[in-house]
């Protein structure tokens, strides 16, 4: 955590300092409590002012919560790469057995056992991040933003896209990707704002509801796809069950269901299949779809060692053979990433499953490869990155590597003709890796812009291009045309910074940030960056947009929030400010730079990210259970509907 | 661990400020945290005996505390239109009566963040908890707290940035 970071999380302890607890929780009343407690338990609130010495005491607390909580970076020297460490074995070794694969979580439990939560003991943690944890790592396990592919491809995909709809905004052509929004060309599917059912609107004779795929109450719909006739929902099962530590857990299943489109007023549900573990992300290509989710064993309730079920992935209730576990790079672990594929011919199976047991990782995928990296920068200072094929739904591991630093996002880790392009930032400074196929690195510039981070990357053929960020905003260029021998070649100093790049048609890179003060550290706002890149050696920003007053954009988190396309000169996402959220579209051209077109209020609160969609002439804001209409002649609002 | 009442109440006694400040700022409604505090140590106290040591119990409360919280908004999350409306009226222009007494500028900016990201502060602030710990409450991995926990707070910043003195006129 950085300085600011850390000074805003003290302000808030600071500003909560005054309030005030209720008597019926003083700790007094609470014995009583539990020791009357009547079987069937009734709380009474008790509404009368608490006494106010109890905040002095409460201030009390916090400042010396605060003296010893926060660690200094120090410690964190002390944690470098193990001697002789290795993994290169261990990464890509499958189990013999079960009891294998118990061995990592008996170790689990005995370290969880011996740790204090309270104590100075357990300070890996922040002693890891204390200067460095500025450098946060932007990776969206648990929801999005996990994918990105060969820049290459996605250039060739803003350039070339000519249909008269739009996509979800994806790295890999080839490679879909799952939304809360999407469309075939004619009808609109959102998901609603209960996460159980997606809607169906024809858009043919102004907005109207045709139909509704829709799940039981324990089904939470995360995203969906509308792929070759295919509507597939994809998402959670939570079911709370009593654990052997003997209090309740909730237990989460992933599961994709299946629906033929045929007739979309009523989709027939053709098939479901479940794995173990909670939603982490989903790509589909070539006819597959790629489920992954997260599987954290209840090592806190405690598990024994003859009862598979309770420490085994399970797929659509059968045990994950041992033989497709892959072992941790660390001497504990007690989470799986679950990888499944479903034949799209064939809803209702797993076609091939494995699960690699970690203490946690991202995933990156390329039209080939799933490349799951593992960032144990917080303890060893390096990522280990392990990389399995997946063509036509078979799974198999091929290599193991590991790189110094972690890797910011996606956009950072990039495979080009059989090489791994990535781009990590280390300790207190940023490095360029490229890797051969085994994983083994042949080539790096390591040291680079020091006390920065890296926020954003793009990378395109043999050239590559990323953002670091302090007080300025370098803007490096990157030659990798000899993988061994990858060299900077720009470098370009711009207040702000950009979170998202996108390629804009030929030689221009469009940037979406945030617009800084000289000083580092006050945001002005969201900021739109034009660079020429044509020159990639002397790259300028050419023309620049600041929003005032908004605070944030979903594209800077999430890159399928964005609307772009450079045939029709549009840069559409929507932001959130003072008046709430706004969907604002931009046009761009040499002479006149960043043009707004519209910036229009997003109706609906729901939990529901909003989304903007094309269809012929009409713009589709999407938000949950409504849509707005606006035409993209003159943006004004044509039609809408509440689902 | 066996545990009476008089014993809990002594380890409670260490971390219930923390444990309602930090349900406060969830619920977002004192009665709310006040009745979902009271529900933790319910559960709390009924399974003390399967807590091995004695040192996890503000670890294993504050889980147990943030699990109770999330299943409590998913359920008011069904009828969430009244309880929406209430928060946002607490914000335009709440009374002093209300008996939230957590500064304007502290609600605000939690307003703003997901629930996840609520839960990911409020588990920093509050439980002073590093991001590996905070992961293994939320079954998040560590580097996807560091970095939800990064963005809230840069959103958070927006509204926390103004100067001190601002803040101290907005407590009520």
């Amino acid at each position: 955590m950085n300085k600011r970071e850390q000074d805003l999380l003290n302000r808030i302890k600071e500003e909560s300092e005054t309030v005030k607890v209720p008597n019926s929780l003083e700790p007094g009343d609470v014995e009583t409590l539990l020791k009357n407690r009547p079987k069937k338990f009734v709380w009474k609130r008790a509404h009368i002012v608490a006494a106010a010495c109890c905040l002095l005491a409460c201030g009390l607390a916090y400042g010396m919560m605060k003296e010893s909580d926060y660690i200094s970076h120090v410690e964190r020297d002390n944690y470098t790469r193990e001697e002789g460490e290795s993994f290169s074995n261990s990464g890509l070794t499958t189990a013999k057995d079960y009891e294998d694969v118990y061995a990592y979580l008996e170790e689990r439990m005995n370290e969880m056992n011996a740790r204090s939560y309270d104590g100075g003991a357990e300070k890996i943690e922040d002693s890891a991040s204390g200067d460095m944890a500025g450098q946060a790592v932007a990776e969206d396990s648990a929801s999005m933003n996990l994918m990105a592919g060969e820049a290459g491809e996605a250039k060739t995909a803003a350039v070339a896209e000519t249909a008269d709809y739009s996509e979800t905004n994806v790295r890999q052509e080839g490679v879909d990707e799952a939304d809360v929004v999407k469309t075939d060309g004619r009808y609109l599917y959102t998901l609603r704002d209960n996460g159980r059912a997606v809607a169906i609107v024809d858009t043919k004779n102004g907005l109207e509801q045709a139909g509704e795929a829709e799940l039981d109450d324990d089904y939470t719909i995360r995203e969906f796809y509308v792929n070759s006739g295919r509507l597939v929902l994809v998402g959670e099962i939570y079911r709370e069950e009593k654990t052997r530590g003997g209090w309740y857990m909730g237990q989460s299943n992933t599961f994709s269901v299946t629906y033929d489109l045929s007739n979309p007023k009523k989709p027939e549900k053709i098939g479901e299949v479940t794995q173990s573990g909670s939603y982490t992300s989903s790509r589909m290509a070539e006819g597959h779809l790629y489920l992954f989710s997260q599987y954290c064993v209840d090592t806190y309730g405690g598990i024994e060692a003859r009862d598979t079920e309770g420490y085994i992935p399970l797929i659509n209730q059968s045990l994950l053979p041992e033989s497709d576990i892959y072992l941790p790079a660390t001497k504990q672990a007690y989470m799986y990433a679950v990888i499944s594929s479903v034949d799209m011919n064939k809803p209702e199976e797993a076609k091939d499953s494995k699960a690699i047991f970690t203490d946690g990782g991202n995933l990156y995928v390329s039209n080939q490869n799933i490349y799951w990296y593992e960032d144990r920068s917080w303890y060893t200072g390096d990522t280990v990155i392990r990389r399995l094929s997946y063509e036509n739904g078979k799974l198999n591991a091929e290599a193991s590597g590991m790189v110094g630093g972690y890797i910011h996002d996606s956009f950072c880790i990039d495979e080009y003709k059989g090489n791994l392009r990535v781009i990590t930032t280390e300790k207190d400074t940023n490095s360029v890796y490229v890797l051969d196929k085994n994983l083994k690195v042949i080539g790096s510039i390591e040291g680079l812009a020091e006390d920065e981070r890296v926020y954003s990357a793009r990378l395109l053929g043999d050239v590559g291009y990323f953002v670091t960020f302090r007080e300025t905003d370098p803007l490096f260029s990157v030659d990798f045309s000899d993988p061994k021998k990858p060299k900077i070649i720009g470098e370009l100093k711009i207040p702000g910074f950009s979170e998202y790049l996108h390629f804009y048609g030929e030689d221009m890179l469009l940037g979406i940030g945030m617009d800084v003060d000289e000083d580092g550290f006050s945001t002005n706002g969201v900021k739109l960056s034009m660079f020429d890149i044509s020159d990639n050696t002397d790259v300028k920003e050419v023309q620049k947009y600041v929003m005032k007053n908004v605070y944030g954009a979903d594209v800077m988190y999430d890159y399928r929030a964005a609307l772009i396309d450079v045939n029709k000169n549009i840069i559409g996402f929507s932001v959130h400010g003072g008046n709430g959220e706004n969907y604002c579209v931009f046009s761009y051209d040499t002479d006149n730079g960043f043009v707004c077109l519209m910036d229009e209020t997003v109706n609906g609160n729901g939990y529901q990210t909003a989304r903007g969609v094309y269809i012929d002439t009409k713009l589709y804001v999407v938000k949950g259970n409504i849509i707005e209409a606006y035409s993209m002649k003159d943006y004004q609002k044509v039609d809408d509907i509440i689902l | 661990m066996k545990c009476d009442a008089v014993k809990f109440a002594g380890m409670y006694e260490e971390i219930y400020r923390d444990l309602y400040r930090f349900a406060l700022c969830m619920m977002k409604n004192p009665q709310d945290a006040e009745d979902v505090v009271s529900e933790a140590v319910i559960r709390g106290y009924e399974r003390v005996h399967s807590l091995k040591k004695e040192e996890a119990f503000k670890g294993w409360m504050f889980t147990i505390l943030s699990r109770m919280c999330k299943k409590k908004l998913a359920a008011m999350a069904k009828t969430r239109t009244a309880h929406e409306a209430e928060f946002f009226e607490r914000l335009e222009g709440g009374s002093g009566e209300d008996g939230m007494n957590l500064s304007l500028d502290v609600r605000r900016a939690f307003a703003v963040l997901s629930e996840e990201e609520q839960m990911i502060v409020g588990l920093s602030v509050f439980g002073g908890y590093q991001s590996k710990e905070i992961g293994e409450m939320l079954k998040l991995k560590s580097g996807t707290v560091r970095s939800k926990r990064s963005r809230a707070l840069s959103k958070m910043s927006v509204i926390l940035a103004p100067a001190e003195a601002d803040s101290q006129a907005a407590y009520y």
